[in-house]
């Protein structure tokens, strides 16, 4: 058996442990198989990674059975192990391990602790299957799989029912966001004949432009549901009503970067589509600088963090609309790690502080939490793209990549990347200096968390400084790694785009911009909220737009929900209750007194039944009759 | 003058229009007639009709199978009258009736 | 050939074994132990085609459909456990008469030769007309005997009278040769296709297909619950079998002449099976007219014929004969012959015996041809064979009616799963049979290819 096959198999293993079994063992036992399977799973993932690249770098296609056979149709299950998905699978099992580790003391309270790890472990089996599909069937079955896990861990303290709320509207905005990727795969079916990578996007040429517009069109609707692009991308703030792991891993690290893989790996098709990767920019520009703004009005640890994933996806997309996918997997894979670790430390920090998640309410907290507040400061200094930490080496490289093609979405990035730099200072500042705001209990209370949460925390602090070796730009000298490893596939190696003639010069002016400007908001946020003590107040002005989240929800509501509500109304109390219910019955009734009449035909008289069958015999041979002399 | 001959002087349609007639009053005492072994009687004269249609077809035709067929058909109604007329004792003792009509508990 | 000598053998021994007292009480098993070995030797000379000579023909199509007789007889074998305990001395008698039956059914499906298939049908019919009045102490078992006797004995000269003007027109019994006749002849005599249709008149009596259907419900309810189990499954198998055999290899040709006669059979029979399914409150009579809706679905494998249906025929048959069987077995626990065991009677099995109620679920969730079950993809297979041959109406009246059928089959699960009236006792047991009918009909609804590679 292929060592590949056991890296779905181990999460779906664990699940069904803790699933079935979870609330006869012991919490500690839980937490032990619910890591254990994962972190197998990511043994699994190095030596395929390892047999792959002895292997030399040969793309790899796991069959694990036969999974639907309909005329023509044959869709296997199984997985395909090139660059991108290793990547990913790496990406999942190492993230989603540290996270598991941390959950096993986060949630060490909760009385639902085997069902949380089992949702866990259910989550990372269906990530698993999305990113190793070798077709875009499996890929969807992992994608509703993750979107269902989203929703079931969202909900998961199910008794407040805001939270419910939460997970409601995350799973309708994903189901419009999957409308749109499912008619896509039709459409695509229709017009390849076909579904599997290799028998779409190797098949590229000779198709009409318009239909490959219209389906890369409808991916990206799929991604922008679950990517949380405008106009979707209210669920992801309110989907922070689930655990912090859970924001740590699906709404931060993993499911939401499904979107940018998913165009990362149609990426053959997208090429050919122009007119949608310029929608795909703009969107992205557009969903980078709202949800930035927003993030700087909010008091909500985690609601912060939550804007700022919206908007760091959205630069992500603003760089794959310019062609630079490899550039976008690199930010990708950088801001996995600083927003796991961000994430991790706000909940270290929420956990601290039993519950209060209000940053107005914090501070100093540095001295309570060391190894949190230091984590955390990395943490910042690599979102906020601060040299020489990861996210400036990932950041920088796409905003090379996008002035290369368009200044003035190069312009929207680089505002949105200063106003990064200042919210997430804000809130650091906020939340560890100065003087303690909450309460004296809450004071009281203020522990450092216990290692099994310190530890992920400290693993993931490292990647988040040294993440961006894997891509040093060009001029170092050193090899790109990520650009390296796409070069070896010959289908990934046009992920890498390099640059016209000599772009170093400008690319060092354009470094030396962002860091100065990063550095510049930084500082600004310094001095408003370290030196003056500044705290938010009642937002004013611009920032009431900004604080109102642009008034999306309620827009949302008047155009979309009341009037569909309104609709609903009406067809439930006339055409449910008066027209359809009735006729339902009618047939129902009418078919049980149908039943009841013709059963009167078998009277249990034989005469009659010999009758019956002399009547058929004439029916029968007379209708035949008629048609032979027809 | 052997029996095929003998069997050919009549034409063929004659026997398919008498075996019909016969098949059709068989048919007709089952429908009117109540009485089970009347009933029994019918099905014998059906299926003397069909005796008498494949021994005709078998003389027209010049091949033996016919003959045979019959054979098995006599041999297969003897069986049937049997059982028959075992079940009709068994009916008669649990009912007491042998009129076809009067079972009807088992209905709708 | 050996097959059919060895199963009749195998009665016979039947026969003396119940002579003997001690012998008696092993006769059961020494029949489950020799029909698994006749059936392993079945599957074992699978492709050997064995004939002899113009009258039996051997060929895949026969192996396959007597191997699922015997395993169904076996598991009816099984089954049969207790059920003739109100008849002591002559249970070898009864289990010597079943095996003829089986016989008479290998015969049907292996025939060449019209005088075979009728024969096979007496053996079959005169067998079961003895096992359906076997309770010689209760009425309605008489009366079922009686019903059955008299309409199949008048229903057999409807199809003599049919195989005769056959003969007349070809001058031969064996398919073969009225096959060739068909061929060479441009203009075929009135008296022939008055033969077809007197012939399937016979066989749609077999098959209890409506308007011919009138013995069916009775003798089914009147008949005691295990040989009820055996006509309702081996046997319809082997009816829809020869039927197929016969009209696919004589008649295949002139299939315009008789499809519209089919066709209004077919309607009848969905339309009566499943609303009058609807009204009926007894488990037993429901299963009954529930046999007869399924035999229109079969039929119209039948009616696909010309385009080799027989996989779909195959597969439709042993979803069918495993959910129906499965459900008799979980009948066959619940009640005895003496009482009519109501619908409702079955409330709080989901209590008293939870392992059976989930498997009599999934039972009736295939028989209701709800996916993934196999009555699934039997229905779709048949429908999809039938749409194929451009026989649009009658596929889109059956889709129709099948929809009627889920609500009877859904009520017995509602009752499965409504709550007891009384306090029941936790047991958890099921038959062997039911388990096995519930796995075949979950495992050929996973991998229909199970059972489509056979031919």
């Amino acid at each position: 058996m292929n060592v590949a096959l056991l890296i779905p198999l181990l999460p779906l293993i664990g699940f069904l442990i803790n699933g079935l079994f979870g609330k006869k063992l012991s919490k500690s036992l839980v937490g032990l198989i619910g890591s254990t399977s994962i972190f197998a799973a990511f043994i699994c993932v190095l030596i395929t990674f390892a047999n792959f690249i002895s292997g030399g770098s040969e793309v790899q296609i796991v069959k694990a059975f036969d999974w639907i056979n309909v005329g023509d149709t044959n869709l296997a299950m199984s997985f395909q192990i090139d660059q991108l998905s290793l990547i990913m699978m790496t990406l999942v099992t190492g993230v989603g391990f540290l996270i598991h580790l941390y959950s096993i003391g986060y949630m060490h309270d909760d009385e639902n602790y085997n069902r949380f790890f089992a949702y866990l472990n259910l989550f990372v089996f269906f990530m698993l299957l999305l990113v190793m599909g070798d077709n875009y069937v499996v890929l969807f079955t992992g994608w509703e799989g993750v979107g269902f896990c989203s929703y079931l861990l969202i909900g998961f303290w199910y008794k407040t029912p805001e939270y419910n709320n939460a997970a409601k509207k995350a799973f309708v905005m994903n189901r419009i966001g999957d409308l749109g990727f499912i008619l896509g795969l039709f459409l695509m079916y229709s017009e390849f004949g076909s579904l599997d990578f290799t028998g779409v996007l190797s098949n590229t040429l000779g198709h009409d432009k318009g239909t490959i517009t219209a389906i890369t069109a409808l991916l990206f609707i799929g991604a922008m549901g679950k990517s949380a692009q405008l106009p979707l991308f209210t669920w992801l703030p309110d989907a922070m009503a689930g655990p912090t792991p859970v924001s740590a891993l699906i709404h931060a690290a993993t499911m939401v970067t499904a979107g940018i893989y998913l165009i990362v790996r149609s990426h053959a098709l997208f090429d050919l589509a122009p007119d949608t990767m310029n929608f795909i920019a703009i969107i992205g520009a557009a969903t980078a600088l709202i949800a930035a703004t927003i993030a700087m009005v909010q008091n909500d640890i985690k609601k912060v963090l939550a804007y700022s994933t919206v908007s760091q996806l959205g630069l992500i997309f603003i760089a794959l609309g310019v062609g630079a996918y490899s550039s976008g997997m690199f930010h990708l894979l950088t801001h996995a790690f600083f927003k796991a670790l961000l994430f991790l430390g706000a909940g270290s920090v929420i956990h601290a502080m039993s519950g209060e998640q209000d940053i107005r309410n914090m501070g100093g907290l540095k001295k309570a939490l060391p190894i949190t507040h230091l984590t955390f400061l990395l943490g910042c200094l690599a979102i906020a793209g601060i040299p020489p930490f990861s996210g400036f080496f990932s950041k920088d490289e796409m905003l090379a990549h996008i002035f290369n093609v368009n200044p003035v979405l190069w312009g929207v990035a680089s505002l949105t990347s200063a106003l990064t730099a200042f919210y997430m200072f804000r809130m650091y500042f906020l939340t560890f200096s100065n003087d303690f705001r909450g309460t004296h209990e809450q004071k009281h209370h203020l522990h450092e968390s216990p290692s099994t949460m310190t530890i992920p925390l400290i693993v993931l602090a490292i990647l988040a400084v040294f993440g961006g070796l894997l891509g040093l730009p060009e001029f170092t000298g050193i090899h790109h790694g990520l650009s390296y490893f796409f070069g070896t596939s010959n289908d990934l190696s046009s992920l890498t785009r390099s640059f016209e003639g000599d772009f170093h010069t400008t690319e060092l002016i354009l470094m030396a911009v962002a860091t100065a400007v990063a550095i510049g908001s930084s500082l600004y946020a310094k001095k408003i909220y370290f030196e003056n003590k500044t705290l938010p107040d009642e937002p004013k002005g611009i920032n009431k737009l900004f604080a109102g989240k642009y008034f999306l929800d309620e827009i949302y509501n008047k155009i979309i929900v009341k009037p569909a509500l309104l609709k609903g109304t009406v067809m439930q109390n006339f055409m449910e209750n008066k027209v359809i219910d009735p006729a339902v019955n009618m047939f129902a009734s009418l078919s049980v007194s149908a039943g009841n009449n013709i059963k009167k035909i078998q009277t249990g008289n034989t005469g009659f039944y010999i009758f019956g069958i002399v009547a058929g015999v004439l029916l029968i041979l007379f209708a035949n009759y008629l048609i032979w002399f027809r | 003058m052997d029996i095929t001959t003998a069997v050919q002087q009549v034409p063929l349609n004659n026997y398919i229009v008498l075996s019909i007639m016969l098949f059709s009053i068989g048919v007709m005492g089952m429908l009117l007639r109540r009485n089970a072994i009347i009933a029994f009687m019918s099905i014998e004269l059906m299926l003397n009709a069909v005796n008498l249609l494949m021994v005709a077809f078998s003389a027209f035709k010049g091949d033996s199978s016919g003959q045979v067929f019959v054979f098995f058909i006599m041999v297969v109604a003897a069986a049937e009258v049997a059982i028959g007329l075992a079940i009709l004792a068994m009916v008669h003792r649990n009912s007491g009736s042998v009129d076809i009509n009067h079972l009807n508990k088992l209905k709708w | 050939m050996n097959i059919l000598i060895l199963v009749s053998v195998l009665g016979v021994i039947s026969l003396f074994a119940g002579l003997s007292e001690s012998l008696r009480q092993h006769t059961r098993t020494i029949i489950v132990a020799g029909l698994i070995a006749i059936t392993g030797l079945t599957m074992f000379t699978w492709n050997a085609k064995q004939f002899f000579p113009e009258m039996l023909n051997f060929d895949k199509y026969a192996a396959v459909f007597t191997t699922v007789i015997l395993v169904i007889s076996t598991l009816i074998f099984v089954l049969s456990k207790d059920q003739f305990n109100h008849d002591e001395i002559h249970k070898g008698d009864y289990y010597g008469i079943m095996l003829f039956t089986v016989a008479g059914a290998i015969m049907m499906v292996s025939f060449s030769n019209l005088t075979m298939l009728f024969l096979g049908i007496e053996t079959l019919s005169v067998s079961l007309y003895t096992l359906a009045g076997s309770r010689k102490d209760l009425l309605k078992s008489s009366e079922a005997a009686f019903k059955y006797f008299l309409l199949g004995a008048f229903a057999t000269g409807f199809l003599l009278f049919g195989i005769a003007f056959i003969y007349g027109a070809t001058g031969t019994f064996s398919v073969s040769g009225i096959s060739d006749y068909v061929h060479n002849t441009p203009q075929l005599p009135a008296i022939f296709y008055g033969g077809v249709i007197l012939i399937m008149i016979g066989l749609l009596f077999k098959v209890s297909a409506a308007p011919f259907h009138f013995w069916a419900p009775d003798v089914y309810e009147g008949s005691p619950n295990i040989i009820t189990s055996f006509m309702a499954t081996a046997v319809k198998v082997t009816a829809f079998a020869a039927f197929y055999r016969l009209f696919s290899g004589a008649f295949v040709d002139v299939n315009e002449k008789w499809d519209n006669a089919l066709i209004i059979a077919i309607a009848l029979t969905l339309l009566i099976g499943n609303f009058t399914a609807l009204a009926q409150t007894g488990l037993k009579r429901l299963l009954a007219y529930s046999g007869i809706a399924n035999a229109g679905y079969m039929l119209l494998a039948v009616l696909a014929l010309k385009n080799d249906a027989s996989n779909a025929l195959l597969y439709y048959s042993i979803s069918y004969a495993a959910a129906s069987l499965g459900a008799f077995a979980v009948l066959i626990s619940v009640s005895d012959d003496e009482k009519t065991f109501e619908i409702s009677s079955l409330k709080g099995m989901s209590k008293s015996n939870p392992l059976q109620a989930v498997l009599f679920t999934i039972i009736m969730l295939s028989m209701a041809g709800i996916p993934p079950m196999a009555g699934f993809f039997g229905k779709y297979m048949v429908l999809s064979a039938a749409i194929k041959e451009g026989y649009l109406a009658i596929s889109l009246l059956a889709i129709l009616t099948s929809l009627v059928g889920i609500y009877y089959y859904f009520k017995v699960i509602a009752a499965v799963y409504s709550a007891p009236d009384t306090e029941v006792q936790t047991e958890n047991k099921a038959n062997i049979v039911v388990f096995i009918c519930a796995g075949i009909s979950l495992v050929i609804g996973a991998y229909p290819d199970l059972i489509l590679n056979l031919f």
